[in-house]
């Protein structure tokens, strides 16, 4: 990252942005470990979201600050990335998951992360130069791969439960897998949390190593930083994107305790797979791909098709969405910051 | 997609076929009970008796498929309408044998012309549910089997207008009260089946609807 100088105020404005992000990014994608358990019962939505919270702050204590360091690696050339950069691509993300909030789609924060970070890079650099393709590259193809793991390994899953219970009502194989959906969503907004607070602490990290208030040892990061970022992430899950916890949990697909267990679990086998390969995909992208695949086993004309192209076209269209939207804001930041 | 590797459970269509199969049979036991009243063949207590048997045997089938719902996981068609459909060829069935039973308990001697066509409207309309069950499991046989309940429907349509037309015949003047009192009590048990048939196939046009 480039030395620049920064005033205080500057410094606490992106803070305070990137702790919008942080709090819009719990209460946006909250919905993916939430929605199948109020989908089918396994708890109240206040019970939901004040469990999912919790597992997003208890995050604080689970993971060490490794995603931190990493923002912006592996898709930009780091050079090129300055305060107006970050201002302009956490600006792009924010504007990006307000508007899928408001229209109740499930799309990933972390691509909208990454599209504002590409869209304000490239908007200084004035070409796709500092794009580092073979990071990207990947980013794009598993837009379309992920989900499509996703339905895959959901539908298989609830072929594989459909025949090992074939022989008990689906009420009574629900009682068994109400344990296991919770499990799973804890699982979820553990790592929801442990992944995503921590790329917005890094983010406020880089601002500070920058405003030369601290430096790479992570030892002179304060403690509030990490707090705060837990805090905000957990307070948007709380709070709760209800619009698209509906999307994912009744108008994609009808769950019932089964097939939202299998969506849980082949999300996250998705998750488990990507992230064991080294593969950058989004966690929004799997879960929603998985109650495709399990909508899609039970019936294919369970699957409300139309809503679900929706959902592909806004997630194509969240990296460069968000990134002109940064690009944008890369532009009014410099003259005006 | 997945749903071709799900496990099928076709014995759920058979189970429906062989209740059909009990309801046809009771309704063609019924018409020739109706139309041998009266002819001095003693036939009538064998045929009751063969309506209670097709009763109870469509009882233990639909007890089954009930049994069949709670030990399964996946179901061919929607389970809500599985049973639905198992309740209203049931309920066919139990109005067949009030039907019957009710010979002998309102001391029914003579059939009429209108109770003849009734209980022959009644066996078209079981017989037609029976091939409309039968064809359920077969995507291909859909148009036939839509067919199959629309003419059910138009059948029943027809026995309302005999039912009127036999009502009016007993409200004559000069008529005898009790068997007025009497007949009137059997026509409406005669419609019923026919009512019964209707709930049926309306119900089998839904599933044909929902997995068209």
């Amino acid at each position: 990252m480039e030395g620049l100088n920064m005033s205080i105020w500057t410094l606490a404005l992106l803070i305070a942005i990137a702790l919008a992000f942080d709090f819009m990014n719990g209460f946006h994608d909250g919905a993916n470990s939430i929605s199948t358990i109020v989908a089918t019962g396994a708890l109240t939505p206040k019970q939901a979201v004040l469990f999912a919270a919790f597992f997003n702050f208890a995050a604080l204590w689970v993971f060490q600050l490794k995603v931190a360091a990493t923002i912006g690696k592996g898709t930009v050339d780091p050079t090129f990335v300055d305060y107006y950069v970050i201002f302009g691509a956490l600006m792009g993300a924010l504007i990006w998951n307000i508007i899928t909030w408001y229209y109740g789609i499930p799309s990933s924060s972390s691509h909208a992360l990454v599209g504002g970070l590409v869209g304000a890079t490239v908007a200084k650099a004035g070409s796709g130069a500092p794009i580092v393709w073979e990071g990207f590259g990947k980013i794009l193809a598993f837009i379309i791969i992920s989900p499509l793991v996703g339905v895959i390994i959901g539908g298989l899953l609830m072929v594989l439960v459909a025949w090992i219970f074939r022989g008990t009502s689906p009420y009574q194989a629900g009682k068994f897998f109400k344990g296991g959906q919770l499990f799973a969503a804890a699982a979820y907004s553990l790592g929801h949390g442990g992944n995503d607070a921590q790329k917005t602490i890094g983010i406020i990290w880089l601002l500070m190593i920058t405003a030369g208030v601290a430096t790479k040892d992570v030892a002179t990061l304060p403690s509030w930083v990490i707090y705060s970022c837990y805090a905000a992430i957990a307070w948007g899950t709380y709070l709760g994107g209800w619009r698209i916890v509906k999307t994912m949990g009744t108008k994609i697909t009808k769950l019932n305790a089964v097939s939202g267990s299998c969506a849980s679990m082949g999300g996250a086998i998705t998750l488990g797979l990507a992230t064991l390969g080294g593969i950058p995909v989004s966690t929004t992208h799997t879960i929603t791909g998985a109650i495709i695949g399990v909508g899609a086993a039970t019936d294919v004309k369970a699957v409300r098709w139309a809503i679900t192209m929706n959902l592909m076209v806004a997630w194509v269209l969240t990296i460069p969405a968000a990134g002109l939207v940064a690009a944008f804001f890369w532009y009014v930041g410099t003259k005006f910051m | 997609m997945f749903s071709s590797l799900m496990p099928q459970r076709r014995e759920f269509f058979e189970l429906l076929a062989a209740h059909a199969e009990q309801v046809a049979a009771g309704a063609n036991a019924t018409l020739r009970l109706i139309n041998g009243l009266g002819d001095g063949s003693g036939n009538a207590a064998a045929l009751v008796a063969e309506v209670n048997l097709n009763e109870k045997n469509a009882d233990q089938i639909k007890a089954k498929v009930i049994s069949r719902l709670h030990q399964s996981f996946t179901t061919p068609i929607n389970r809500d309408q599985i049973h639905s459909l198992v309740t209203d060829l049931d309920m066919t069935l139990n109005v067949l044998q009030s039907v019957a039973n009710a010979i002998d308990m309102y001391g029914i001697k003579q059939s009429t012309v209108e109770a003849r066509e009734m209980a022959s409207l009644s066996a078209d309309a079981c017989m037609r549910l029976n091939r409309a069950v039968a064809a359920l499991g077969d995507k291909a046989r859909g148009a036939e089997t839509l067919n199959l309940c629309k003419e059910i429907e138009e059948i029943e349509s027809k026995a309302d207008r005999v039912q009127h037309k036999a009502i009016t015949a007993l409200f004559q003047e000069g008529a005898n009260v009790w068997q007025t009192m009497r007949m009137r009590e059997f026509y409406a048990l005669q419609e019923s089946v026919l009512d019964c048939c209707q709930d049926a196939a309306k119900m089998i046009e839904e599933i044909l609807i929902e997995n068209s």
